[in-house]
């Protein structure tokens, strides 16, 4: 078959622009587009994993930061719980320290006012029996009591110890020796000689007896002679025992007191 | 009873225009056809190239075409296809072309024109050197044709002819044979019959091109890898 050679060339020729033009046209900006593509992928893929190794970095950290923060709110949530329970402790404890305080304070209180009432009434008492006492006695007292005081009283003078002799004798040693006989009833002629008779040795001549009578004094008798006093009475025996009943009504309040503060 | 004329067997013989030895014919002005449409196309889908998103679909086409014919070149020569996509690509993009619009009526493809495929399996034979020597250089690409002995050369030219002769050969037998057996059969059966023959005419023309580019590729890569020992032979054929 023939061919033509200028068919032939030209077609040569044809071939080679074309060549040249879909290079030109087509391979390269298509190869280039492609590259540019691929680069922008690969940038976006590694901006991708760089994003999501951040993301998971950051999450790695938010989560550490939320054990973190979760186990401080439990630390402190159990320091809460302690510090409450501490203050919970002290405060009961001061409750019943103080519950205890005032217990205590109430039963001395209590026991103080018991006290304080068992004196009165034991105070109270006493002052009763002592004025139905004395009551009783001046009621009894007569002269034939009188006169038994008088004879007791001339022993009671017969009887004294020279010390007290001596007293006697320096009280009247004056110019005018003077004694003054106190009784509750008038004394008949026979008490008061009786009396002289006893009182005679330490007054000598010129003494004088003055007798005086005083109703409140009960049934008794009683001697002054310029600051020597000699008395024998019933008062005076009950006024001896009121003073042991206070002092043994005191040392049993104290007791009883020093007892309830014990408590 | 004259089935086909013989200006239907090859362009070369419809004259358009003629000045001297200078003339124009169909198998020139069909290849311009082919040439325009390649062009144009790729200059109108690649004006407004967009590297990242909001690509058009013609570039998306454009794109697998270019990355299966990169593929494909990268299989054989296991290499950058940079340096010959454009040579191997062109290649099977006007074959393809040339041969698709057979479908179109009136239309002679230029592959029908034992000049054209002459044409470019002369470029192949020209191709081949050029690449062998730019690669591994004159010497170690000439010493080849001595292998295993010098008495070799000789079968060595033989083959290179011969196998550019049979590119030009196998390209201008399909295709002219094709339009043969349609005028026939348009003759024997002209319903139906032939529209499976084009359908089948396409698939043909397609194997065609991809053969012819993958055959030219081949020899490019035996010529630029034998140096490197991973040559595929350098007389293949089909």
């Amino acid at each position: 078959m023939h061919i033509d050679p200028f068919i032939l060339a030209a077609q040569i020729i044809n071939f080679l622009i074309l060549a040249y033009l879909l290079k030109r046209f087509l391979y390269d900006k298509i190869v280039q587009a492609m590259n540019v593509r691929e680069a922008g992928i690969a940038r976006r893929l590694s901006e991708a994993d760089r994003l999501k190794a951040e993301a998971r970095q950051a999450l790695a950290d938010s989560e550490k930061r939320k054990y973190a923060i979760d186990a401080q709110a439990a630390d402190m949530l159990d320091q809460a719980r302690l510090a409450a329970d501490q203050e919970k402790n002290q405060l009961m404890k001061e409750v019943r320290e103080e519950v205890s305080l005032m217990h205590r304070r109430w039963i001395e209180a209590l026991e103080m006012e018991k006290s304080a009432f068992l004196e009165d009434l034991k105070r109270h008492a006493g002052a009763y029996v002592f004025k139905t006492v004395r009551q009783v006695l001046i009621d009894l007292a007569d002269e034939e009591l009188e006169q038994r005081m008088v004879q007791v009283f001339i022993r009671r003078v017969a009887s004294l110890k020279p010390d007290e002799k001596r007293l006697l004798e320096k009280a009247l040693d004056t110019p005018e020796p003077t004694i003054s006989v106190k009784t509750a009833f008038e004394l008949n002629r026979q008490l008061k000689k009786s009396v002289e008779e006893a009182l005679k040795p330490f007054l000598g001549p010129d003494g004088e007896i003055v007798y005086e009578t005083n109703g409140r004094t009960g049934a008794g008798i009683e001697m002054m002679a310029h600051g020597y006093k000699l008395s024998w009475s019933i008062d005076d025996y009950l006024e001896s025992l009121e003073q042991k009943f206070l002092q043994i009504l005191k040392k049993e309040t104290g007791a009883s007191g020093s007892k309830g503060a014990a408590v | 009873m004259e089935i086909l004329r013989l200006n239907q067997i090859s362009p070369d013989q419809i004259i358009l225009w003629q000045w001297g030895f200078v003339k124009i014919t169909a198998t020139l002005a069909y290849t311009w056809l082919v040439m325009a449409i390649l062009i144009l196309g790729a200059w109108l889908v690649t004006r407004r190239i967009s590297p990242e998103g909001g690509r058009s679909r013609w570039q998306g086409f454009l794109e697998v075409v270019v990355t299966t014919i990169r593929d494909q070149i990268y299989e054989i020569c296991h290499d950058d296809p940079g340096p010959y996509t454009a040579f191997v690509g062109s290649l099977f993009l006007f074959i393809g072309m040339s041969n698709f619009l057979i479908i179109f009526p009136g239309y002679v493809a230029p592959t029908s024109s034992l000049a054209t495929t002459s044409a470019l399996a002369i470029c192949v034979f020209l191709a081949v050197p050029i690449y062998g020597i730019s690669r591994q250089g004159i010497r170690n690409y000439v010493k080849e044709y001595f292998q295993p002995t010098f008495i070799f050369f000789p079968f060595h030219i033989m083959g290179e002819l011969t196998r550019t002769l049979a590119l030009a050969i196998r390209l201008f037998g399909n295709i002219m044979s094709h339009d043969k057996i349609i005028g026939i059969l348009l003759a024997i059966t002209p319903l139906f019959f032939p529209v499976v023959m084009q359908a089948l005419g396409l698939l043909i023309g397609m194997v065609q091109a991809y053969i012819f580019s993958i055959l030219a590729m081949v020899y490019i890569a035996s010529a630029v890898q034998v140096h490197e020992g991973v040559g595929t032979g350098k007389n293949g054929s089909i």
